[in-house]
């Protein structure tokens, strides 16, 4: 695997995730802070210096001590992959804060083992959780309710513009033909936006219902898709292990990236190569290929819905949208670096999973 | 001498009944052993209407395939297999559901009423045809019904 071109090494370190609006820790088997990121920290008042290296429970509430103490002995004995517990944290100012953890158990590369728990404010959690999850539903519904109604005057647009087509061959010239070819790729191109339109809406995944992903697995997946449709080739290196996520969603961001990696592409041998970094608990993964890149303008904006940054290439401009949200919704990251001309690098940022067996590769 | 088909289409969409009617001259057009007619109702109300009497029977000429569609006003798909399928002398009629819906609801429903086939109307017109062409295929000269 060869290494990364000098213009890709520009990605940021693993640093997203630790910047994200999540509370995040990482403890080790006695309960001791490792690891705090900044939105932790103002979520109790406390600087990263007061917290590293103390227990959890300095910061507990004392009647809250051996609250489940139980899930979290089958936790670290490895009966349990994660757990959720309510608590009461006493911040910096005394003040209690009811707070919901949610904990993962996690093997880095070395065989140690450590914990992972998403800290998150138990009042704004239940009140943005219902109004996420209601939320959701009515743009999941009002998604479905559209895409069910755009089908019928579809299938009539594209049922009308082929039987004319065929009825009237002899009679039409050729400029008419194409006109009706015309009104038939747009009705198709219609099909595409309403299902990734539907897709978009379907994101709606919570932190309980992320589950171990293989990603070589999820990798071939994609990339089985790809391969139908797109000329090029793409290069997997060895020690992939897992990451906490959703498999039908990682398979569609992988698949994604990769056919815009290889569609976005005008040499005689296009490629994507994969590569992956790991700063425990965090992975990521950076697909680089040697397509006609981006200037700095598009990339600001390749994540906006509907927006095209290239429009000689086919396209409806939803693709950033939903890589994003789906990298978002499995508590991730993405960055996109790119250079006109030599080529384009996205990286991935997620957890790993509770089984790994990342190694790093190049 | 060719025996006569007679298929009656309960469809609320005219493109839709259009595009039927269409894909069936053209299958049957040079077929010698069968012509197809196909009559059409624009609601479950008329059907109804179409296929029973006053006292309950079936009214002639009785349909050798009914093609209905779910969601129609004045009265739905399932109110007309509700109807059909729920009486003696009118449940044998074939019916086939041809709908937009594939939602496994629809289908359990449309089931339960009794339906003896259900078809999602497809988006592009060849896939229509080969359906269309497969079930007259089946229903029209394969299958048999008591009269």
């Amino acid at each position: 695997m060869t290494d990364k071109p000098v213009w890709c090494q520009r990605c940021a370190s693993l640093s997203a995730l630790a910047a994200g609006p999540a509370g995040l820790v990482t403890v080790d088997a006695k309960g001791v802070f490792e690891k705090v990121n900044d939105a932790f920290c103002d979520l109790l008042g406390y600087s990263r210096e007061e917290l590293l290296g103390r227990s959890f429970n300095a910061i507990t509430h004392p009647a809250d001590w051996e609250k489940g103490s139980a899930l979290l002995k089958q936790l670290i004995a490895g009966g349990r992959k994660s757990v959720s517990i309510e608590k009461r944290y006493i911040t910096k100012t005394n003040q209690v804060l009811d707070v919901v953890l949610h904990t993962t158990r996690l093997v880095d590369q070395h065989g140690t083992i450590q914990f992972l728990t998403q800290v998150t404010d138990r009042t704004c959690a239940v009140a943005t959780a219902r109004l996420a999850k209601s939320h959701a539903a009515s743009i999941k519904e009002f998604a479905d309710i559209c895409a069910h109604q755009l089908k019928a005057p579809q299938r009539t647009i594209l049922g009308m513009a082929e039987s004319l087509r065929e009825d009237a061959a002899d009679r039409l010239t050729e400029e008419e033909k194409s006109y009706i070819d015309f009104i038939i790729m747009k009705a198709e191109f219609m099909q595409e936006i309403i299902d990734t339109v539907r897709s978009l809406t379907e994101i709606s995944v919570g932190a309980e219902t992320l589950v171990d992903v293989d990603v070589g697995e999820a990798l071939l997946e994609a990339w089985s898709d790809v391969a139908v449709s797109r000329r090029g080739k793409v290069r997997i290196g060895t020690g992939l292990g897992s990451i906490r996520g959703n498999k039908t969603m990682l398979v569609q961001v992988f698949g994604n990236i990769m056919d815009n990696a290889l569609k976005f592409n005008t040499t005689a041998e296009p490629e994507v190569v994969v590569t992956t970094a790991v700063e425990f608990p965090i992975v990521r993964m950076s697909f680089t290929d040697n397509g006609v890149g981006m200037p700095a303008h598009v990339i600001e904006r390749m994540f906006s819905t509907f927006y095209r940054g290239n429009p000689s290439f086919p396209g409806h401009g939803i693709g950033g949208a939903v890589v994003k949200s789906m990298v978002e919704a499995m508590s991730g990251a993405i960055e996109v670096v790119s250079v006109e001309g030599q080529g384009t690098c996205v990286s991935i940022d997620l957890f790993m999973g509770s089984v790994n067996a990342w190694k790093v590769s190049s | 001498m060719s025996q006569n088909k007679l298929i009656l289409l309960v469809e609320d969409d005219e493109a839709d009944a259009v595009l039927m009617r269409r894909l069936i001259r053209i299958l049957y057009k040079d077929n010698p052993e069968y012509t197809v007619t196909v009559e059409r109702c624009e609601h479950g109300g008329e059907a109804l209407a179409r296929l029973i009497d006053p006292s309950g029977r079936l009214k002639h000429p009785v349909p050798d395939l009914v093609m209905l569609d779910l969601r129609m006003p004045v009265l739905d798909g399932f109110d007309v297999l509700t109807a059909m399928k729920g009486q003696d002398k009118t449940r044998r009629v074939p019916i086939v559901v041809l709908s937009t819906s594939d939602a496994a609801g629809d289908m359990t429903r449309a089931y339960d009423l009794g339906t003896n086939g259900y078809l999602v109307k497809p988006v592009r017109a060849n896939t229509f045809r080969s359906m269309v062409q497969a079930a007259g295929s089946f229903w029209l000269e394969t299958n048999l019904v008591p009269r």
